[in-house]
């Protein structure tokens, strides 16, 4: 797997893989449906080798159906390694660094204005002492 | 006596920070709804890839099974001192693919997870309480220099003491530091989210383009188990018409229309539009705070109906496994 294609060319290729298998699953229906119709107009359930044959369609319409399923596997790890996903990878990292940096400002605002009020209350209390001793002194 | 002056400095300085409008409280509840919304979007991506590498690793281990492939270890795996044992399918015409596949969407998880950090951390701004917390320090900030005042006053003298209640400053004067304040932060807020959202646009913008490939590549799994059961269920009721098998086959149906018709890469471009409205709305203040809200919604629902039918589709695969 090569680790730097591009998501487009990634989408081509599996757009193009998609339609051979929808043009698959589609031939294996029609002759599916052909099968069931003669049936019905000839107003009677089907043959015992009509069966068998729908059963044949259907193991190959199956088997269809499981390569949609890798090819759905492919495409998706095909994308996930693409040098998009990880220049986006580091573009949101980077984003979400600077959100931490303006979480960190607010806290900072908290702080300074918590630590200012802890001054205050310092400075207030050690006024009241002095002047309490000043009164004591005069007294 | 203490008296406060507003300077024309300080008014202007008030001013100018009332202009921001205090518009990040309207924001809140936008911003917390696109957050849980985005949340549920990287929920259902994380589904997708469980269930289409799920489908996988059954399908290799069908054909292991039915002996389609030579169970192998890559050369120099699997051995006493090897650094690896990494077992894999050999087909006959030689290509291998691995027998335990590691998941499809590994790093795409990834960078939707830091997509959902990146609106978590949008919440944790518009909701910080740094606001109320500032006010505290402030109030007893005014409080302590009440104290300050009323003592200095005392020391001045019994004749220097006025009939002035320095207290009666002190409220007018914390309510303006605490407006003042709350200005201020409501323009860090701001800034922080024009700032993120601005840089987050073409980002994400582009991220949910690949994650809108990579589900729709992957929604392949679901409508291939889909298609199956319907045809299943045709089969049976042409061979045995009764009530039952009709009303199993009709169900059947309606589920993969539904499938068909959610078509689940719409989860990410609603990401695209709910992201694009909350970056121009926080750009540019014309654009209607109803519209932002109807987009996120949007996003949120499409988010929630993809979530439903991936859920519905990994009981009905653990059902049929018992």
């Amino acid at each position: 797997m090569v680790d730097t294609e591009s998501v487009a060319e990634i989408i081509a290729d599996a757009n193009e893989a998609r339609r051979a298998l929808f043009d698959l699953e589609l031939d294996l229906q029609k002759e599916i449906d052909e099968i069931r119709f003669t049936a019905f107009q000839e107003d009677r359930p089907l043959t015992d080798e009509e069966k068998s044959r729908r059963t044949q369609l259907r193991a190959s319409q199956a088997e269809v159906r499981d390569a949609h399923v890798e090819l759905a596997y492919v495409t998706a790890a095909r994308l996930d390694n693409s040098e998009e996903v990880k220049r986006l990878r580091q573009r949101m990292d980077e984003i979400n660094h600077g959100l931490s940096d303006d979480l960190e400002a607010l806290k900072k605002i908290e702080k300074m204005a918590a630590k200012a009020a802890r001054v205050a209350d310092t400075i207030a209390k050690i006024a009241e002492k002095i002047a309490a001793k000043a009164a004591s002194l005069v007294g | 006596m203490i008296r406060m002056r507003p300077s024309k400095f300080f008014l202007s300085f008030s001013l100018a920070l009332a202009i921001c409008a205090c518009s990040v409280a309207d924001l809140e509840k936008p911003v917390t709804d696109f957050a849980s919304a985005t949340d549920n979007a990287a929920k259902a991506l994380d589904q997708l890839n469980t269930e289409v590498t799920s489908a996988y690793a059954e399908l290799v281990k069908k054909r292991a099974l039915a002996g389609q492939g030579l169970v192998v270890a890559p050369t120099g795996d699997c051995l006493v001192s090897s650094d690896r044992c990494r077992l894999q399918l050999q087909a006959r015409d030689t290509s291998v693919q691995a027998l335990t596949p590691d998941p499809a969407l590994r790093k795409m998880i990834a960078l939707m997870s830091a997509i959902r950090t990146y609106a978590e951390g949008l919440e944790a701004i518009v909701k910080a309480d740094t606001a109320a917390k500032v006010e505290t320090s402030v109030n007893a900030t005014v409080g302590s220099l009440v104290k300050l005042a009323t003592t200095a006053q005392k020391a001045g003298g019994a004749d220097k003491t006025a009939s002035i209640d320095v207290s009666q400053y002190a409220t007018p004067v914390g309510e303006l530091m605490n407006w003042v304040f709350g200005q201020y932060i409501a323009r860090v807020k701001l800034d922080g989210l024009k700032r993120a959202t601005r840089n987050a646009k073409d980002v994400v913008s582009a991220a949910a383009g690949v994650f809108g490939d990579a589900t729709s590549a992957a929604a392949a799994v679901p409508k291939a188990a889909m298609a199956a059961a319907v045809s299943k269920r045709v089969d049976a009721f042409d061979d045995n018409r009764t009530e039952a098998n009709f009303n199993k086959l009709v169900e059947s149906a309606a589920a993969f229309d539904q499938m068909l018709v959610a078509k689940p890469a719409n989860v990410f471009a609603g990401l695209v539009t709910a992201h694009n409205a909350l970056a121009d709305k926080l750009q540019d203040e014309k654009l209607s705070l109803a519209v932002v809200t109807a987009r996120i919604q949007s996003f949120a629902e499409e988010a929630q109906k993809l979530s439903k039918i991936l859920n519905a589709l990994a009981d009905a695969r653990k059902k049929q496994g018992d």
